[in-house]
Order: structure tokens, then C-alpha cells, then sequence
């Protein structure tokens, strides 16, 4: 008992040492805006997810409908507490303040100093801020119809890709301060703040494609089809849960990235529809083609998928520790887990299908998911091959960011 | 000198009454059937998309009063849009002529829905109207502005691959120097 309350106040003192470090103020304002952007991506993130199905169910009609105020409110207040986080950091930079030097920093157009983090996110905050007139302008010209790979769609989510990128690095960068410093932080279930926030960009960097996964309609070449959606489950899976190994190095944290994800994909299937008909009715608005909005629950158990890759990713590092092949919680082989993710990535969304055509036949299912979710058996042989080259080149581009985000402080 | 003056001020006076006169007339004129009814509309401003369309509406028969309630603008086939509201009031200046004011969201053929009524009764017709866009960007400039980011986003990446393999081999080196100190390198991947 005695000896359990000097280890508290020892913790105490140590907390209380890092807060008396000269780089305590620079950690803190990068920390705390860190964790307003990662608020303001997660808005923008749920106004794309009721977006997608505004398109769908209601019809574009207008630049200024709510999930696009949702999402221009995440991004434009991400961006500029991103530009602040530039101006503040190059006037301390040159001010010669702890923590902000060239190890902590990147320098842009020569005279800019800021977190390469920071800088990412706000080339990607402004790529979309570019995208969004264009965007209109196209929808002016081809109507409200205009598909998910129209150019400035695609333009948008690179921006955003960019941005969520950017927000990792910050947050990682920060992790490894933490993980460098002479005093300890404080953890919760054995991960730092900075960690904490990681792993939430993770899992919603997966989250985001499942609500647009439908749009990812089959290539059809002659009389067979090449299937695109495993394309992009493998692509995130691959490249995110592989990163996310490599980035903590501690069995267990793809699944908690899971543990993530599966709330915050059913939180989205749960708040579009209800938003949609909330928003419909308030403004008087009718559904198209006598489309009502509905929770769609083949994608509330799509996280499945990563689970499974995840089991995978777990169980390779737990063979490769038990056997002694790599030391210091590295991964070997990794491309090999990029191309057997491909297997559950083309298999598994239609076996959700199936199992609830089967054992709950009374849900509905919309049309897109019954369209794109539904493919042949030969298609999902053909598709195999492109998905499980995509998972290899992924999984090893994984390995990259994932020794970057262990390492990088700038 | 005088006469000099008398000009600049009949020309200020002459650009005074075309700018108003331009102010008070359309731009453009159509005549429109609805039942019975001949209508007449003029367009003060063009039909354009995402711009407020300021048009009156009223009977083209001299003396024919005519009411207008319940618009919508529609697409017409082949217009890829959803049904727009359209306000409509009656006139102050001009007596039996209505404004009818609404933003088009699309370019193309639409369809403008009223109901007209008037001494032979209510009748319910479309319009149809032409909705002009701002110049059309060529397919492959949208695509060059669209994927630019591409160019940016896989020059980062290289550069992070760089990054990262030489921090790696550095690290290696670091290690085969320490030998034989049996550690693995931190970063080597297979």
C-alpha cells in the first residue's frame, strides 16, 4: 500500500519534472491545436460521409447544403489553425525559442519554419479549399449526378489524403518527442496522448472509405467485370495497419485501431440517415426516386474486414517475436501481409451481403450496395490478382510511413 | 469654352437616360402559351447558373389580367438537376406583370411550372427555358487541375522513401560498427 502511494508521487513528480522542461510550451501548442484539428477533421469526415448520401438520396442542388458546411467548417478551420501554427512557430523559430529548431522543423519556401506535419495538412487543407469553386463549377456544367471520379471529387480527397497524412506526423512527431524525453508522460493503457491521437486517425482513416465504398463500381471489360472496391480496402488496410504496427512496435495496437474504428463506423451509419431526414424535413426537401434514407448495415459490419487483417498483422509479429527472426518489435515480410489481405478485402463485403440476405432477410439493403457488393465468382477470381499486387506494394509503402512515424520529429 | 460645357453636360444627360433606360427595359423577350393564355415574359437578367434569374411574367393581350401561383422550376429531360422553388410576386411598377425570381443550379433545358388563371379559368403549363453556363473548361484541363495533387502527394513519398533508407542504413552501419554486440538493427525490413 505504502510503496503503491511513493510510486504515485514519484509519477507526480516525474509529470511534474516534464512539465518544467524548456520545450514544455512549444509541446503544448502543438498538442493542443493537434488536437482541435483532429476535431475538425473528424466534422469533416462525418460531413463527407452525409455528403455521399446527399448526393445519392437528395440531390445536389446547391454549393452551401449542410454536410457541405460541416465539411468546409472542418476544413477551413483546420486550415487555419494550421496557417497560425506556421506563423507562430517561423516567429519562434527565428526567436530562437526551446524546442523549435531544425530538428523539430521543416523549412518551407525558405523561410517558413513549421512541423512537416503542420505543413502537410495545410497544403491539403488548401488543396480542397481549390477544389471545392471547381467542384461547383462541374456540377454546374454536368449536373448533380456528376460521378464519385469526377476530377475535382478526386481532387478533394487527395487534398484530404494529404491533410490526414499531415495530421499523423504531427502527432507521431510529437509521440517520439514524448518517447525521447528524460521524463516520462502520462499514458493511458500504455500510450501517450500523441499515441492516442495516432491511433484515432488511424482507424478513421479506414473508417472514410467505407461509407463510400459503393461508389467504387465494378470495370467492365468485355463480358467480365473487374471488381474496384477490394482495391481500396486493400489499399487502407495494407498500407494503415501495417503503419500502425510499425509505428507503436506493441502487439495489440492494430486491434485497438479496430476497437476504433468499428464505433466510429457505426456512429456514421447511424447519424447520415438520421441527419438526412432531420435536414429533409426541416427544409421541406423530397428524396429522389422515392429513395428513403436508411441504416445501412452491410457497412456498419464492414470493420469485419479490418479486423481480420488485423488478426493477420497480429498474428505474423507474434510468430516473428516468438521465433526470434526480428528483434525490436520489427516486421519482416510485410508485402506478404499485403497480398493476403486481398483475399478478405475481395471476399468478404459480399459474404456480408449473403449472410444478411440469409439470416436477417427483413433488413433492407440500398440499391448500391446490392449493385456493387453482389459480384460473380469469376469476377472476384479476376479482381484477386490486381488487389493482392496493390496490398504488396501498400503494405511495403506501410513499412515506410510506419519507420517514419517511429522516428521523425520534425 | 461655353459651347465646350454645354456638350460635356448633354452627353452626361444622354449617358443618364440610356443607362436608366437600360435599367427599366429587358434584355430579352419570350412569348409563351399556357391554356388559353398568352404570356409574355421578359428577362432582365439572363437565365445563368448559380445566379438569381430577375424576369417578370405576364398576359402578352393587352388589358387580359391574369394571376400565377404554384412555379417550379424543373429540369427537362436530359438536365441532370433536382426541382428548384421558384418565388413569384406581383409587380410594383408594372400592374398584372408578376416577378418570378429563382436561381437555376444547372445548365440546360428546364422547365418552368405555373399555374395561370383568368376569365376562361385556371390552367397549369410549362415553360420551357435555356440555362446558360459560364464558359465550359475543356474535359483534360479539369483532369491536369484535378489529379495535380497527385505530382505532389508521389514527390513526398519519394522523398520519404529516401528519408527513411538512409536513416536506415545509417542505423545499420551504426550497428555493424558496435559488433559483436548481438542486436538487431531497429529498421531492417525484409
Amino acid at each position: 500500500m505504502a510503496h503503491g502511494i511513493a510510486q504515485r508521487k514519484e509519477k507526480a513528480a516525474s509529470y511534474k519534472l516534464a512539465s518544467m522542461q524548456p520545450d514544455f510550451m512549444e509541446r503544448r501548442i502543438r498538442q493542443t491545436s493537434g488536437w482541435i484539428m483532429l476535431g475538425l477533421m473528424l466534422l469533416a469526415e462525418l460531413g463527407l460521409a452525409w455528403d455521399r448520401r446527399w448526393h445519392d438520396i437528395v440531390g445536389r442542388d446547391q454549393f452551401w447544403i449542410p454536410p457541405h458546411i460541416m465539411m468546409y467548417t472542418g476544413v477551413a478551420g483546420a486550415g487555419l489553425i494550421t496557417l497560425g501554427i506556421v506563423l507562430v512557430d517561423t516567429q519562434r523559430y527565428y526567436q530562437k525559442k526551446a524546442g523549435v529548431d531544425d530538428s523539430s522543423t521543416s523549412s518551407v519556401l525558405g523561410f517558413f519554419h513549421a512541423p512537416l506535419g503542420f505543413i502537410l495538412l495545410g497544403f491539403g487543407m488548401l488543396i480542397d479549399a481549390i477544389a471545392a469553386p471547381f467542384d461547383n463549377y462541374w456540377h454546374e456544367l454536368y449536373g448533380i449526378d456528376v460521378t464519385f471520379w469526377a476530377p475535382f471529387h478526386l481532387m478533394g480527397h487527395l487534398g484530404a489524403a494529404i491533410g490526414g497524412l499531415g495530421i499523423i506526423y504531427a502527432f507521431a512527431s510529437e509521440a517520439v518527442q514524448q518517447r525521447q524525453a528524460e521524463h516520462p508522460s502520462r499514458r493511458l493503457l500504455g500510450l501517450t496522448g500523441p499515441e492516442w491521437a495516432v491511433v484515432v486517425i488511424l482507424a478513421a482513416f479506414m473508417e472514410i472509405i467505407l461509407p463510400a465504398l459503393t461508389a467504387f463500381t465494378p470495370v467492365v471489360l468485355g463480358s467480365v467485370q473487374l471488381l474496384s472496391y477490394p482495391l481500396i480496402l486493400v489499399l487502407t488496410a495494407s498500407l494503415f495497419l501495417v503503419s500502425a504496427y510499425l509505428c507503436f512496435r506493441k502487439p495489440g495496437i492494430t486491434l485497438l485501431t479496430i476497437l476504433i474504428l468499428w464505433p466510429l463506423s457505426i456512429a456514421t451509419e447511424l447519424f447520415t440517415p438520421f441527419a438526412l431526414r432531420f435536414m429533409a424535413m426541416r427544409l421541406g426537401l423530397t428524396y429522389r426516386l422515392g429513395r428513403e434514407p436508411i441504416v445501412d448495415v452491410t457497412l456498419a459490419l464492414l470493420p469485419v474486414f479490418y479486423l481480420v487483417c488485423a488478426l493477420m498483422v497480429e498474428a505474423a509479429v507474434a510468430w516473428q517475436r516468438r521465433s526470434g527472426k526480428v528483434g525490436n518489435g520489427d516486421l519482416r515480410g510485410a508485402w506478404l501481409l499485403g497480398i493476403l489481405m486481398a483475399i478478405p478485402a475481395v471476399v468478404i463485403p459480399p459474404a456480408i451481403v449473403h449472410a444478411l440476405h440469409l439470416w436477417a432477410p427483413g433488413i433492407p439493403l440500398p440499391p448500391d450496395v446490392v449493385q456493387v457488393l453482389q459480384p460473380t465468382w469469376l469476377n472476384m477470381l479476376l479482381s484477386l490478382p490486381l488487389a493482392m499486387l496493390l496490398g504488396a506494394i501498400m503494405a511495403s509503402l506501410g513499412t515506410v510511413f510506419g519507420d517514419i512515424w517511429h522516428w521523425n520529429t520534425q | 469654352m461655353r459651347n465646350g460645357k454645354i456638350h460635356v453636360c448633354l452627353s452626361l444627360l444622354f449617358l443618364v437616360m440610356v443607362f436608366t433606360a437600360a435599367g427599366s427595359s429587358p434584355l430579352a423577350t419570350q412569348t409563351a402559351r399556357i391554356g388559353p393564355y398568352r404570356l409574355l415574359l421578359s428577362f432582365y437578367s439572363l437565365p445563368r447558373t448559380g445566379e438569381r434569374l430577375n424576369m417578370t411574367i405576364q398576359s402578352a393581350t393587352s388589358g387580359e389580367n391574369l394571376r400565377f401561383s404554384q412555379a417550379i422550376l424543373n429540369p427537362a429531360p436530359g438536365t441532370d438537376a433536382t426541382p428548384v422553388g421558384v418565388a413569384l410576386s406581383p409587380d410594383g411598377d408594372t400592374p398584372g406583370a408578376y416577378d418570378v425570381n429563382v436561381t437555376p443550379p444547372i445548365r440546360g433545358a428546364w422547365l418552368l411550372h405555373l399555374t395561370v388563371s383568368g376569365p376562361a379559368g385556371s390552367f397549369a403549363g410549362d415553360i420551357p427555358m435555356n440555362v446558360l453556363s459560364p464558359p465550359v473548361m475543356p474535359m483534360w484541363l479539369g483532369w491536369l487541375i484535378g489529379l495535380s495533387p497527385v505530382s505532389l502527394l508521389l514527390t513526398f513519398i519519394w522523398m520519404q522513401v529516401r528519408w527513411r533508407n538512409a536513416r536506415r542504413d545509417r542505423v545499420r552501419q551504426e550497428l555493424l560498427q558496435q559488433e559483436p554486440r548481438p542486436l538487431e538493427p531497429e529498421s531492417a525490413h525484409g
